[in-house]
C-alpha cells in the first residue's frame, strides 16, 4: 500500500518534471524561429542592396559577388552549425560591402541607399537581440536538464543539451558600424 | 519577462481599488469642507452668527453617510471619465503625432523600437513623436492593453542610433515590468485637466488686456489648484521604478554606457519645463520639472552613478562627450564638399546611368529629346558629386511635368506669382518657388525644420549668418516690427503678411501670416535661420 503511494508520487513529480522541460524546450525553439525569421529578413534585403550599389560599384564587382555567394550559401545552410558558418561569412562580405560604400560620397548620400543601410544595421540588430533571447532561453533549458534531481528525468526520455548560437569572435557583437 | 501577465492583471486590481478609496478620501475631504463654509457663509448673511448655536455647523452623521455617498459617486464619476482613452488625451495634449515614415530618423526609431521588442518577445508597441524642440521619451499603456513610446524631436535629432536604443529599452522595460500602467492612471486623474488648461492658458488672450488678466489669473489658481492634487497623488509612485527600469534596459540592451550618456544628455538640456507636459512629469524618463520634495524621479547623477559602475568606467567619458556635444552641431552641418564649377553649374550637362554604364553629358535641350528618359533615372550634374534621380533634380522637374498637364497649384509665389512646388525640407512639408527660390512653410513644420539636423551648410550660409545676427540685433533692440510692414500678400488666405524678424536670437527678416500662422522664406533665409537657430542651440547647453 505505502509502496504504491511512493510510486505514484514518485510518478507525479516525473510527470510534473517533465512538463517543464518540454515548455522550456519549446520556448527554445520558439526563439529559433524568432532568429530564422530575422535571417530570412537579411537574405531578402542583399538583393534591394545590390541592385542600389550596382549603379555606383561599377569597379567594385568582387565584393558584390562575394556578398551574392554568401547569401546563397546561407540560404542553403541547414543546420545550427552550418548557419553558423555561413551567417559569419554573410556579416564579413556584407561588412566589407558597406565599408566600400564609404568611399563613394554620392552612394553614401542617395536615400534609397541611407534607407537601406539602416534598413541592414536594423536587420543586424535584430539578429543579435533574437540571438541573445535564443542562447539566454537555451540556457536555462540547459540548466534545468543538467540540474541534481531533473537530470535523471532528462536521460529517462533522452532529451539532450541545446546549442548556443555562437558568434566568431566578440569584436562581432558589434553591429556593422556605419556612420549615417 | 519580469512578471507574468496573471500577476500584473491581479496587481492592477489591487492598485485600481486602491486609487478610487484616495480619490473618495480627497472628494470627501473637499466636499465636507465646502458644506461648512457654506453653512458658515448662509448663517453670517442670513441669520445671527453671534447667537446660533456653535453645534449646527458640524455635519451630523446623517449628513456625514449623504456626503460619504455623494463623494463615493463622483470619485467613481471622475475615475471612470478620466481612464477612458487616456494614451488619446495625453498625446492630444503633448501635441504627440505618429511617426512619418518616409523621414529617416522615424523610420530609425520604429526599428530601434521593433529590435528591442525582439529581445523581449513581447508584443507590439506602437511609436509617437512630440514635434517640439525640448529632449525626453515617455510610454503610455491603456486599460485595453494598448502601450505606446514616445520621443521628442528635439530627443531624435540629438542621440545616436545606441543611446536612442538604450532609451526605447528603458521604456519597453516601464512597459513590461506594469508599472508604465500605474503611472499613465496616476497621471491621468489630475494632469489631464491640469495638462488641458495649461494648453489652454497658452493660446489665450494676451495678458496686456485686463479681461486677459483676470482670466489668466483664474486659470492660473484653478492650475494651481489641480497640479497640487496631482502631486499628492503622484507622489505615490516609488522612485525605485526608475532603478529598476535602468536595470532591465541594460539587461536587454548590454550596453549600460549608452544609456548613461542619454541620460546625461538628457539632464543637461532643455526637458520640458514650463510646458503642458509637466502635467506627465512622471511618465517621461527624465523627470520635466525641477527636482523637488516631490520628485517623482530620483536624482539623476545617482542614475548615471549606477550605470557608470555597471560600465566599469568613470566619468571622463561622459565630460569628453559633452566637449563632442558642444561641437557637434555647427561644425559637422558645414558642407566641407569642395565645388567643382563653382555657379556655373547650370549651364553644364548631365550624366545619365542607363544600361548600367554613364552616357553623357547630355545639355538641357538634348535631355528634352530623349524619348527613354523617365523620372527613376540615375542622373549626375557634370562636375557635381551627387548622384540623384532624375525626378529629384530640381532644374529637370519641368522636363517631367508634361506627363500629367493638369498639374494645379496649391499656392502661388508673394513675389514672381508662379505656382509653388512641394518640397520635402528636412523631411517636413514645405512649398517653394522654382523661380525665386523662396519656401512657405507653416509654423509646424517650421519646428521640425529648425530641430532637425540633416542638412549641411555652405561656408557662405555661415558667413551671411554671422552678418545677419550682428546687423539686425542692433535694430531688434530699437524696435521689432520693422516699419515697412505690409509688402507681400499671403499665399493661403490672400490677407497681408507682416514683416518682422523671427526672434532676437535669429533675428532673420521673415513675412508672417498671422491668420493661417504660414511663414514666407526668402531665398537661403531659412538656411541662415538654421544655422543662427543652433548657434543659440549650443550657447544653451554651454550655459547650463
Amino acid at each position: 500500500m505505502w509502496l504504491l503511494l511512493l510510486i505514484l508520487i514518485i510518478l507525479l513529480w516525473v510527470i510534473s518534471v517533465y512538463n517543464v522541460i518540454v515548455a522550456k524546450r519549446n520556448n527554445v525553439d520558439n526563439a529559433w524561429a524568432q532568429i530564422e525569421v530575422q535571417l530570412k529578413r537579411r537574405h531578402d534585403l542583399i538583393p534591394n542592396l545590390v541592385k542600389v550599389a550596382k549603379g555606383y560599384l561599377a569597379y567594385e564587382r568582387e565584393t558584390l559577388e562575394n556578398v551574392i555567394k554568401a547569401r546563397t550559401q546561407a540560404m542553403q545552410a541547414i543546420n545550427i552549425k552550418d548557419k553558423e558558418t555561413a551567417e559569419n561569412f554573410l556579416t564579413s562580405a556584407l561588412r566589407s560591402l558597406l565599408f566600400v560604400v564609404e568611399n563613394y560620397p554620392d552612394l553614401k548620400a542617395n536615400q534609397n541607399m541611407l534607407k537601406l543601410q539602416e534598413e541592414i544595421i536594423s536587420t543586424e540588430n535584430r539578429i543579435a537581440f533574437a540571438r541573445q533571447y535564443y542562447n539566454d532561453e537555451v540556457m536555462r533549458f540547459n540548466i534545468t536538464i543538467q540540474q541534481f534531481p531533473f537530470c535523471f528525468v532528462a536521460r529517462m526520455f533522452c532529451i539532450s543539451k541545446k546549442e548556443l548560437f555562437k558568434i566568431e569572435d566578440s569584436s562581432q557583437k558589434e553591429p556593422p558600424k556605419v556612420k549615417l | 519577462m519580469a512578471y507574468s501577465f496573471v500577476e500584473i492583471q491581479k496587481r492592477k486590481t489591487y492598485f485600481i481599488v486602491f486609487l478610487t478609496i484616495l480619490l473618495i478620501i480627497i472628494y470627501f475631504a473637499t466636499i465636507w469642507i465646502l458644506w461648512l463654509a457654506a453653512k458658515i457663509y448662509f448663517v453670517s448673511v442670513f441669520m445671527d452668527f453671534q447667537n446660533f448655536p456653535k453645534k449646527f455647523f458640524f455635519p451630523s452623521f446623517k449628513e456625514n453617510v449623504i456626503l460619504f455617498i455623494i463623494a463615493i459617486k463622483i470619485a467613481l464619476i471622475h475615475f471612470f471619465i478620466s481612464s477612458k482613452n487616456m494614451s488619446k488625451k495625453i498625446f492630444y495634449i503633448l501635441k504627440a503625432e505618429p511617426m512619418d515614415l518616409s523621414y529617416l530618423k522615424h523610420q530609425q526609431l520604429k526599428n530601434i523600437i521593433d529590435e528591442v521588442l525582439i529581445a523581449t518577445g513581447s508584443s507590439q508597441i506602437e511609436g509617437r513623436v512630440i514635434n517640439t524642440a525640448f529632449c525626453n521619451a515617455f510610454s503610455t499603456a491603456d486599460f485595453d492593453g494598448k502601450v505606446y513610446i514616445g520621443v521628442t524631436e528635439g530627443l531624435l535629432s540629438k542621440l545616436n542610433r545606441s543611446q536612442l536604443e538604450a532609451v526605447v529599452a528603458h521604456e519597453v522595460a516601464h512597459i513590461i515590468s506594469g508599472d508604465c500602467f500605474y503611472t499613465t492612471v496616476v497621471c491621468s486623474m489630475f494632469g489631464i485637466y491640469e495638462g488641458f488648461l495649461e494648453r489652454i492658458s497658452e493660446n489665450l488672450v494676451p495678458i496686456e488686456t485686463v479681461s486677459g488678466f483676470i482670466t489668466k489669473s483664474i486659470l492660473y489658481c484653478i492650475i494651481s489648484f489641480i497640479s497640487a492634487l496631482n502631486n499628492l497623488v503622484v507622489s505615490l509612485l516609488s522612485q525605485q521604478r526608475e532603478f529598476r527600469a535602468d536595470a532591465i534596459a541594460v539587461k536587454l540592451t548590454r550596453n549600460p554606457l549608452a544609456l548613461a550618456e542619454s541620460l546625461y544628455i538628457i539632464s543637461k538640456t532643455w526637458r520640458g519645463k514650463s510646458t503642458a507636459s509637466e502635467a506627465f512629469s512622471p511618465l517621461f524618463i527624465v523627470e520635466t520639472k525641477d527636482a523637488s520634495e516631490f520628485s517623482t524621479h530620483p536624482p539623476i547623477e545617482e542614475r548615471i552613478n549606477i550605470l557608470m559602475n555597471m560600465a566599469h568606467a568613470d566619468h571622463s567619458v561622459l565630460e569628453k562627450m559633452m566637449e563632442n556635444m558642444y561641437f557637434r552641431t555647427g561644425n559637422i552641418r558645414k558642407d566641407t564638399t569642395p565645388k567643382i564649377g563653382g555657379k556655373t553649374k547650370t549651364q553644364k550637362g548631365w550624366f545619365i546611368f542607363k544600361d548600367n554604364k554613364w552616357q553623357g553629358p547630355f545639355s538641357f535641350s538634348e535631355l528634352t529629346q530623349l524619348n527613354w528618359l523617365t523620372g527613376d533615372h540615375l542622373i549626375c550634374r557634370e562636375g557635381a558629386l551627387t548622384v540623384k534621380k532624375a525626378c529629384e533634380d530640381f532644374d529637370l522637374i519641368s522636363l517631367f511635368k508634361p506627363l500629367h498637364k493638369e498639374v494645379s497649384y496649391k499656392y502661388s509665389c508673394p513675389h514672381c506669382y508662379h505656382g509653388l512646388e512641394e518640397l520635402k525640407y528636412e523631411w517636413a512639408s514645405t512649398y517653394r518657388c522654382p523661380i525665386c527660390k523662396g519656401i512657405l512653410v507653416s509654423r509646424s513644420e517650421l519646428n521640425k525644420i529648425l530641430i532637425r539636423e540633416e542638412r549641411s551648410f555652405s561656408e557662405e550660409i555661415f558667413q551671411q549668418a554671422e552678418m545677419v545676427k550682428k546687423e539686425k540685433q542692433e535694430r531688434f533692440r530699437k524696435i521689432q516690427q520693422i516699419h515697412t510692414p505690409f509688402v507681400l500678400n499671403c499665399p493661403k488666405c490672400g490677407k497681408k503678411m507682416r514683416r518682422r524678424l523671427f526672434s532676437y536670437e535669429a533675428p532673420v527678416e521673415i513675412d508672417v501670416c498671422i491668420w493661417c500662422d504660414i511663414f514666407w522664406f526668402d531665398a537661403e533665409e531659412l538656411d541662415i535661420m538654421q544655422v543662427l537657430y543652433d548657434q543659440n542651440l549650443n550657447k544653451d547647453i554651454l550655459l547650463e
